[in-house]
């Protein structure tokens, strides 16, 4: 469903330098799968999901989603991925069931349909009690829940998860924790990104850990404690930064 | 599973449909915030009634139109009261009652006093309690009457307060009207001793001059109305504006939109519809609270003529503020929409607002023409059109240019919003990301967009306003026509070229030679060379429905122009004025303008907007051999448009084209052989029965041809 191959983005930056933020990584996706793709802040995770969706012009490399590539069908890949952004907000001034039928229109969605879409979501995250409430005065974690369904709302096979729990609660994380192995059921081809790596231990079924722009090991949880020889994704992450210039760049 | 892997086509109607639902959603956004409606609703509530009290007080003073003076003028008793109000109404002054209703007289100005009389026994106490003004006693017995015959002496005593300026002018006052008194006592005792000289050699009489045609003093304040009016037109649009723009982008609502599976220009159409609409709301709710500010405060005559405030004035200033919020509307959308926050949009904007107010000062400079390049100047040409309905003066084809010129900015500065909202560098960059505008795109494509014609159009249009104002004013014949060719070749050679190349696009395959070319291409040259005949009765079809002839001065200036044209060798002027139009022009309207247009919409629409944007620029042209040809252009270009859909190819058109004007050239050429023969072709007659019935039968024989050996393609 998902297929990235030798995909880059260099960025120029001033005085001719420039910075490569993901450097010719390939992964692919099934449906049904939840990849983990981990890695600490700046290791190139967003950069990737973004040049998935078309949203960033890859400089090099192949990108796709159900066989489109993001570059020359960004539309037909668009279509077919719901994005929950770590930064994502809501309209202040609309009602969390306006935004989310405003999102069903913007995808084509017809009214009738998007309607028992948005109640099914609703019933499945526990929307229903602040549905018609301004969005404004809704809490993080309400946001959270009302940006997934915003996300679901088109039924696309694809969903790409930045941070999703970013700023929740122990309850909230709970939530969408089990939301996303419902995903997973559902046949859904997801890659999430977390830095909740107990989390991701739990509910994705294969990973990638990147690491200044470059896969650095891949596979599934018992395939990467072979890799490793390390029992848990924490242990994994600790050894590859003594190992690599994490730390080094940590103590700078 | 995956209801929408299938490939869905959404149905034009539909499109509309989702764009209204857009646009509802943007204007639910903007019109739930409590700022919104404070500039809406509470900034005019507050703001009319405040300017008017600046108006009386500041304004109406100066006019000395607020109220007309009147003084009060006491006498001791009756009989003084008479004998005084005769001396005073031989020096012209002639006293009414207290709180007499006085009609104002003809030519009298209005800030002539009203003396008022009337009797206090104790004058000292009236003057004091304010009862009057001023007040006039005789020392001495009162004569029973006053005349040349006796040697008389009077003495009065003038009573007045010296701390009240009333009371001051009116003394003073009332002494120019006893010194007049005096004077004409005087006269008539000279002319009794035979003395023929004047009893004061000096007299005078004040003349006012009014400039011819304006209200001196009334025009510049009401030209101060729709400057006020625009300016909180703009205050209403800013903020939405903002808010719908670099809001999205700082509320973190700006990326899920972009990954959503909607064309830019699309949400960006939807978003100006909200910003002109609550633009437009506010600009109704000032018009509204304007005009019972102005109503109720009774300053509608002085503002706006006698007239006073009558709803065609409100409805020539919506119009004006509706053509003024739609160009706004769109190039405040272009700034806001490269701004990643609030903060920097708003610093953005000052600049904006400082160069957009300073063109309405031009309607306060007198003196100044709506003509020649002023008329595609934006906000400029709009705000002295403005100035011009007012005045009563305005021109149709000044007016529609500035409204076609304005229109094309602002269609061409959505398309600009559209290509800098959501791109990569305003929706990740830190850096400020203009080079998105002149980015060239990495895939070519077969046609134009529609956003890439418009801004062609926009550029196109003021270019040639400038080069014909440069260029135009040539001085010998010759140079004129080569000023001709370089300003067709430019216009419309050049500059789709170049914008053919920023957009990677190609039109090469307008030019493609089409199939049975041949029976083609004499259908097309049958058509183009009896399509004048159909050209020159539309003329005269619409002189006649305007009911209007050609007026003497614009033959004068024909008749003058072909005269010069006949000392110039026929090749150059059929290749000035018809091979090189006929190719430029069919390049771009049939070939940059017509692609654009197919790729976006059905053919006939294509046909009628690239004709109808023929005869504009034919009707601008200043040209005496181009003027009044704005319908007969426009179809003209809807038989090349056809012709072009049909053949797929702009060739026979070209052809056509070269017919067309090099037939029309040679008549005006070879005018006076052909009417040494008897075959007379003028510009304010219809033509012969048998030449239409010939012209009639090639042109349908023509038109069957093309339709005959051609197929309508695909663009």
């Amino acid at each position: 469903m998902i297929d990235v191959r030798n995909l880059s983005k260099v960025y120029p930056l001033p005085g001719g330098r420039e910075l490569t933020a993901v450097d010719a990584i390939s992964f692919s996706v099934d449906s049904g799968e939840v990849y983990g793709l981990l890695g600490p802040n700046g290791a190139g995770k967003t950069t990737t999901l973004r040049m998935l969706l078309g949203l960033l012009r890859p400089t090099d490399g192949y990108a796709a989603i159900g066989g489109f590539r993001s570059v020359d069908f960004p539309d037909e890949v668009k279509r077919r991925v719901g994005l929950v952004a770590a930064n994502a907000g809501l309209y202040q001034y609309l009602s969390a069931r306006e935004m989310l039928l405003f999102f069903a229109d913007l995808y084509g969605l017809p009214i009738g349909d998007a309607e028992r879409e948005l109640d099914r979501l609703s019933q499945l995250l526990g929307l229903t009690e602040y549905l018609d409430r301004s969005c404004s005065t809704l809490s993080t974690g309400q946001r959270q829940r009302v940006n997934l369904a915003r996300a679901l709302i088109h039924q696309p096979p694809v969903m790409l998860l930045d941070e999703p729990t970013l700023g929740l609660d122990v309850l909230g994380t709970q939530v969408i924790t089990e939301f996303i192995a419902h995903l997973r059921e559902e046949g859904k081809a997801v890659i999430l990104c977390t830095h909740h790596l107990d989390e991701a231990e739990r509910i994705c079924t294969r990973f990638g850990l990147l690491h200044r722009g470059k896969i650095v090991a891949e596979g599934t949880l018992a395939e990467l404690r072979q890799q490793t020889g390390c029992g848990s994704l924490v242990e994994m992450f600790l050894k590859l930064s003594a190992r690599g210039p994490i730390l080094a760049e940590v103590a700078e | 599973m995956a209801p929408h892997t299938e490939h869905r086509t959404i149905q034009p109607n539909e499109r509309l449909r989702r764009l209204g639902r857009l646009t509802l959603k943007e204007l639910r956004e903007i019109l739930r915030d409590r700022r919104t409606i404070v500039t809406l609703i509470l900034m005019p509530l507050l703001m009319y009634p405040l300017l008017s009290v600046f108006f009386q007080q500041f304004f109406m003073s100066q006019l000395g139109t607020v109220q007309t003076p009147r003084y009060a003028l006491g006498f001791e008793n009756d009989q003084e009261g008479s004998f005084l109000a005769n001396v005073l109404s031989q020096g012209g002054l002639s006293l009414v009652q207290i709180d007499a209703e006085v009609p104002a007289q003809e030519g009298e100005s209005r800030t002539t006093p009203i003396v008022e009389a009337g009797i206090r026994s104790d004058l000292v106490e009236g003057l004091e309690e304010f009862e009057i003004d001023v007040g006039l006693r005789l020392k001495g017995e009162a004569p029973s009457q006053i005349d040349d015959q006796r040697d008389l002496a009077l003495d009065i005593d003038l009573l007045f307060r010296d701390d009240s300026l009333k009371s001051r002018d009116a003394a003073a006052y009332i002494e120019k009207y006893l010194r007049a008194a005096n004077e004409t006592f005087l006269a008539a005792r000279l002319e009794k001793l035979g003395v023929t000289q004047r009893a004061a050699p000096i007299r005078w009489a004040r003349t006012t001059v009014e400039q011819a045609g304006t209200h001196t003093g009334t025009i510049s304040i009401a030209a101060v109305i729709p400057f006020v009016l625009i300016l909180m037109t703009v205050t209403g649009a800013v903020y939405p504006a903002i808010d719908l723009t670099a809001g999205e982008r700082e509320r973190g609502t700006l990326e899920i939109l972009m990954a959503a599976p909607i064309p830019r220009v699309g949400v960006l159409f939807a978003k100006y519809v909200a910003v002109l609409s609550v633009a437009l709301l506010t600009a109704a709710a000032n018009l509204l609270t304007m005009t019972i500010t102005i109503s109720a405060s009774g300053m509608g005559s002085l503002l706006f003529g006698e007239a006073g405030i009558s709803p065609g004035v409100i409805a020539a200033v919506f119009g004006l503020l509706l053509l003024f919020a739609a160009f706004f509307s769109a190039v405040l959308l272009v700034i806001t929409s490269s701004a990643r926050s609030f903060k920097e949009a708003q610093a953005y904007l000052i600049p904006l607002m400082l160069v957009a107010l300073a063109p309405g000062m031009l309607s306060l400079m007198p003196g100044l023409e709506l003509s020649g390049l002023l008329l595609v100047t934006p906000l400029a040409n709009i705000v002295l059109l403005g100035r011009d309905l007012f005045a009563f003066k305005a021109s149709g084809g000044a007016a529609l240019t500035v409204v076609a010129s304005t229109l094309l900015y602002a269609a061409a500065a959505i398309g600009l919003a559209a290509r800098i909202f959501g791109a990569e560098s305003v929706l990740y960059s830190s850096q400020p990301g203009w080079a998105d505008l002149v980015r060239r795109p990495r895939a070519s494509r077969t046609a134009p967009t529609l956003t890439a014609a418009a801004f062609c159009l926009a550029l196109m249009f003021p270019l040639y306003f400038l080069m014909i104002n440069l260029l135009g004013g040539a001085a010998g014949i010759g140079e004129q026509l080569l000023a001709g060719v370089v300003i067709t070749a430019v216009v419309f050679g050049v500059v789709p070229l170049i914008a053919c190349w920023m957009r990677r696009a190609s039109i090469a395959a307008c030019f493609r030679w089409p199939e049975s070319s041949l029976p083609i291409f004499i259908g097309a040259i049958l058509v183009g060379l009896s399509l004048w005949m159909l050209d020159h009765e539309t003329v005269m079809l619409s002189k006649t429905l305007r009911g209007v002839e050609l007026d003497a001065g614009y033959l004068d200036k024909l008749q003058q122009y072909v005269g010069q044209l006949r000392q110039v060798p026929l090749v150059a002027i059929l290749l000035a004025m018809a091979i090189v139009p006929a190719v430029f022009e069919e390049a771009f309207f049939r070939g940059y303008l017509f692609t654009a247009l197919r790729s976006a919409g059905n053919a006939w629409t294509a046909i009628v907007v690239s004709a109808l944007t023929f005869g504009l620029f034919h009707a601008i042209v200043p040209n005496p051999l181009a003027s009044e040809r704005l319908v007969s252009s426009a179809l003209t270009g809807l038989v090349l448009g056809w012709v072009r859909w049909r053949t797929g190819s702009i060739l026979p058109g070209t052809v056509l084209h070269v017919c067309h004007n090099g037939l029309l050239m040679l008549l005006t050429y070879y005018e006076p052989q052909l009417a040494a023969r008897g075959i007379g072709v003028t510009d304010s007659t219809h033509l012969p029965g048998p030449w239409l019935a010939g012209g009639a039968v090639a042109l349908v024989g023509g038109v069957v041809m093309i339709f005959a050996f051609s197929r309508p393609r695909a663009p």
